[in-house]
């Protein structure tokens, strides 16, 4: 397959995504997690068909960062609010901390399965390298997707306060995950780097980055908001924030957020901008996804016997104490049981874009380790996590069975 | 002063501010690492779009037009000076080039109305006549007149010099659609003056295309004495020009249904014929800007899909425009052009009299209108891609003056894309043609602010 050919590929991809958004019912479609693209690219690539080569997708680099960095922006837009409503402080809170716990708990486990496998010698937290993978696959492997939550809701018509919580912690545990990256990526500075810097000094640096340029591009717009010139404007700072932590080789994910963040703050016009931008969220979610899919090439990734089931057996401990600690603090959702652990284990765009970033980033063993840990997770996800959601909402009460439009979905088409 | 004026004073000076912190980080970027490659080309594009739109706005004040304040922003931080942005850089940022490029042609055919043609028919033919024919004459007399100040030219036998003037001349009557299609953008203009100037910019493509054709064919042999005459070339014309217009005349009436019966994400549908279909057509070597003006022609005149495709580029123009000019800015060469300039200077200013000249001949066989008399030839001064393209293929088919003969051009060129947008809106202003400040910010509100509505 030529450059070309994937080029209309992805294009093919971003209009079917965009065809799906533009029809009511959106979330009927497809996979729960909407994980097909990442299944997709996968047949496609050197695992499955070959079709589309390692050489070939070096070329589509720059397109992935571009991608990447648009749904960062997105979510850091989105962060804290569902459809036109804020989530409240207590439920953000909550649902970063429930992410923080699946990340450390996951990064923890892994951590000590790659000190066993490869004993390199170093005291433990001088091991960068099992630090930056097993960092990276905790950060893929911490969040609970709200399009399966929505998904599930939608079929089963289920509304309700529990309901509302489980969208409103699905949609606030990417915090944590999306900022770590950015400490993660700083913990092997480029080579080129010409000023020694601390690892916090760059950290910092890329939050401040992104914030700065998310202010910036508010300034911009409140300026010139009657005109033409919105777009031009957030695809020009856009540009500007993700080129630069390309190039500076910091996490174009934790620098976009973070620019959304900033820019959803400050802005009055946040509606408006939504209004403007969400539309692309499916266009670029879709190419991105079949673009991770293909990057994974699960023959060069080492302990592949191993990883795998220690990191899906870590998920699905840290969930288990996510689904005790939310019971314990929330009773409305004690009915659940058991049921909520399968539940809360679906994950998807922001797990695969993690994979995809790291992959980027750390080509090689720790890209491919953490790409196709992602992609596990999300199909465990898959597998589970849509019968689970469905028994834990009936559990609750809230669910009728009958299939229908979920009312929160209907507001949202 | 006003609080209005005072509320734009301010604006201006927050966003020179913001211009700042761009620039700020962009230096900071390159010395934080010294990484190039295209996570720069990622970065200078963000950076050329903010830069140009701001630089813009601000310039604006002084009435120079946009599309000259994208060429200076780009020039200030190309290569050259700034040093911003690289060469490679610029090289990275061709693929975008050719989306913009794709844009414009398809918006230039689709500003083309039957009904517009007809109107100004007389005086497009005239035109036609006098600005391609009289001025590519012209232009070749002249270059063989200052042919001793030319380096490569002086020690050149005669019927070599009689050649390369030919082509000179043929390369002197070509005009930048996007140059005439941006600044009409920016003033919303609307009469005579800028029908006549779109209409006829958009069909000289096609006269420039068979003329070069011609000339290629006649200069050979005066270039490569014993060379004999081709007609190899209009045979290659041929099939360019007329499978051009039939894969634009089919595309358009695709892009019609399309627009009829899916009528969503028609910035995908742009995109993939950007980046895609025009590599596609470069490999099939078909001219696909003609195919792309054809296709929106067809769009507009044979489908009632025309406003709908307009509004939709439209949509795109902004940021279209500040990317391919500042690009082009960027790309140029200032050393060249401070070599060159005196040469240059003389050619450009020779070439504006001559069309100036052509144009008060043209409107006064034709009848045209006062407007149209006085100012017809301002919107034919600025020359962009098409020149540096008939320049970079003679530098191909004859080596051995071809490299210098395209610095000249380059040097040339650069001084009509500067000079040319200022006079087309300079002329527009004076015929009063250009909408006003108040009736621009009407027309244009941002789609996102019509959503949240």
């Amino acid at each position: 397959m030529n450059a070309l050919w994937a080029l209309m590929g992805l294009i093919a991809a971003a209009f079917v995504g965009s065809v799906l958004v533009a029809r009511r019912g959106q979330s009927r479609h497809g996979l729960a997690s909407g994980s097909g693209p990442v299944l997709a690219g996968f047949l496609l690539g050197p695992t499955a068909l070959g079709l589309v080569t390692p050489g070939l997708l070096e070329v589509f680099t720059p397109l992935a960062q571009v991608g990447l960095g648009w749904l960062a922006l997105i979510m850091g837009l989105d962060y804290g609010w569902l459809d036109r409503r804020r989530i409240p402080v207590a439920r953000r809170v909550g649902g970063t901390l429930t992410g923080l716990l699946t990340m450390t708990v996951v990064t923890a486990a892994t951590f000590a399965l790659l000190r066993r496998l490869q004993p390199s010698g170093l005291i433990w937290w001088q091991d960068t390298t099992s630090w930056i993978l097993a960092g990276g696959i905790g950060a893929a492997c911490a969040e609970t997707t709200q399009h399966a939550v929505r998904w599930v809701a939608d079929r089963v018509k289920a509304s309700g306060p529990v309901t509302q919580l489980l969208m409103d912690l699905a949609d606030a545990d990417d915090l944590g995950p999306l900022l770590l990256c950015g400490a993660l990526f700083t913990l092997q500075p480029p080579a080129d780097l010409r000023w020694a810097t601390h690892p916090g000094v760059l950290w910092a640096g890329q939050i401040g980055l992104g914030v700065t340029i998310g202010l910036l591009t508010a300034l911009l717009v409140s300026r010139r908001f009657r005109s033409q010139s919105l777009w031009g404007v957030l695809f020009g700072t856009s540009m500007v924030a993700i080129g630069l932590a390309v190039r500076a080789d910091l996490s174009v994910l934790t620098v976009s957020f973070c620019m959304g963040l900033g820019l959803g703050a400050v802005s009055r016009h946040r509606e408006a901008i939504r209004a403007a931008v969400l539309p692309a969220e499916v266009p670029l979610r879709l190419p991105a996804l079949l673009l991770a899919g293909a990057w994974i090439d699960v023959g060069r990734v080492p302990f592949l016997a191993w990883v795998i089931p220690t990191v899906l057996g870590a998920r699905v401990l840290a969930k288990a104490l996510v689904a005790g600690c939310a019971a314990l603090v929330c009773p409305p959702l004690r009915p659940a049981g058991a049921a909520l652990v399968p539940g809360l284990l679906a994950c998807g765009p922001t797990s695969m874009s993690i994979g995809l970033a790291f992959a980027l980033r750390f080509p090689g063993r720790i890209g491919d380790t953490v790409l196709l840990s992602a992609a596990a997770a999300t199909l465990l996800g898959e597998l589970v996590a849509p019968s689970g959601l469905r028994a834990a909402l009936r559990r609750v009460g809230e669910a009728s069975g009958e299939p229908g439009r979920h009312p929160v979905v209907e507001a949202a088409a | 002063m006003s609080a209005t004026g005072e509320h734009r004073k301010a604006n201006r000076g927050v966003e020179l501010l913001l211009l700042g912190v761009l620039v700020g980080l962009m230096v900071l970027a390159s010395q934080v690492t010294s990484e190039g490659g295209r996570s720069h080309a990622l970065a200078t594009l963000g950076f050329l779009l903010l830069a140009g739109t701001v630089v813009a706005n601000v310039l604006e004040r002084i009435g120079v037009p946009h599309l000259t304040a994208y060429l200076l922003t780009g020039m200030a931080a190309g290569p050259y000076a700034l040093h911003l942005v690289d060469h490679q850089t610029v090289e990275d940022l061709s693929p975008i080039n050719a989306l913009a490029l794709s844009l414009i042609a398809l918006a230039g055919g689709a500003e083309l109305r039957v009904s517009m043609l007809r109107s100004t028919a007389r005086s497009l033919l005239w035109a036609a006549l006098f600005q391609n024919v009289l001025v590519m004459i012209a232009m070749a007399v002249a270059f063989f007149a200052l042919r001793h100040f030319l380096p490569f030219a002086a020690a050149m036998p005669l019927t070599v010099v009689l050649g390369v003037s030919l082509l000179w001349g043929v390369m002197a009557i070509t005009r930048s659609p996007a140059a005439t299609l941006a600044v009409l953008s920016q003033t919303r203009a609307k009469g005579r003056l800028s029908s006549f100037t779109l209409a006829f910019v958009m069909t000289s493509d096609v006269v420039v295309v068979v003329l070069l054709a011609m000339v290629l064919t006649l200069a050979r042999p005066l270039i490569e004495p014993g060379t004999p005459l081709s007609l190899r070339s209009f045979r290659e014309l041929g099939h360019e020009v007329l499978g051009s217009v039939a894969l634009g005349s089919t595309l358009g009436l695709l892009l019609a249904a399309y627009l009829r019966f899916v009528g969503r994400q028609l910035v995908l549908v742009f995109v993939a014929l950007g980046l895609v279909m025009t590599q596609v057509l470069d490999y099939l070597r078909f001219d696909w800007l003609l195919i792309f003006i054809t296709a929106g022609f067809v769009v507009q005149n044979l489908s009632a899909q025309g406003d709908k495709f307009l509004e939709e580029i439209e949509r795109l123009g902004e940021i279209v425009y500040v990317i391919f000019f500042a690009t082009a800015g960027a790309h140029l060469d200032l050393p060249l052009l401070g070599q060159l300039w005196p040469m240059a200077l003389a050619l450009a200013l020779a070439r504006a009299g001559f069309t100036w000249g052509a144009g008060r001949l043209a409107s006064r066989v034709a009848d045209d209108p006062p407007a149209l008399r006085r100012w017809a030839w301002s919107g034919l001064v600025s020359q962009a891609g098409l020149a540096l393209g008939i320049a970079a293929r003679i530098q191909n088919e004859h080596p051995g003056f071809g490299a210098a003969f395209a610095a000249m051009a380059v040097a040339t060129v650069a001084l009509n894309e500067m000079i040319g947008p200022v006079l087309f809106k300079l002329a527009l202003d004076r015929s009063g043609e250009t909408a006003s400040h108040g009736d621009i910010e009407e027309s244009a509100p941002a789609p996102a602010v019509e959503r949240a509505r």
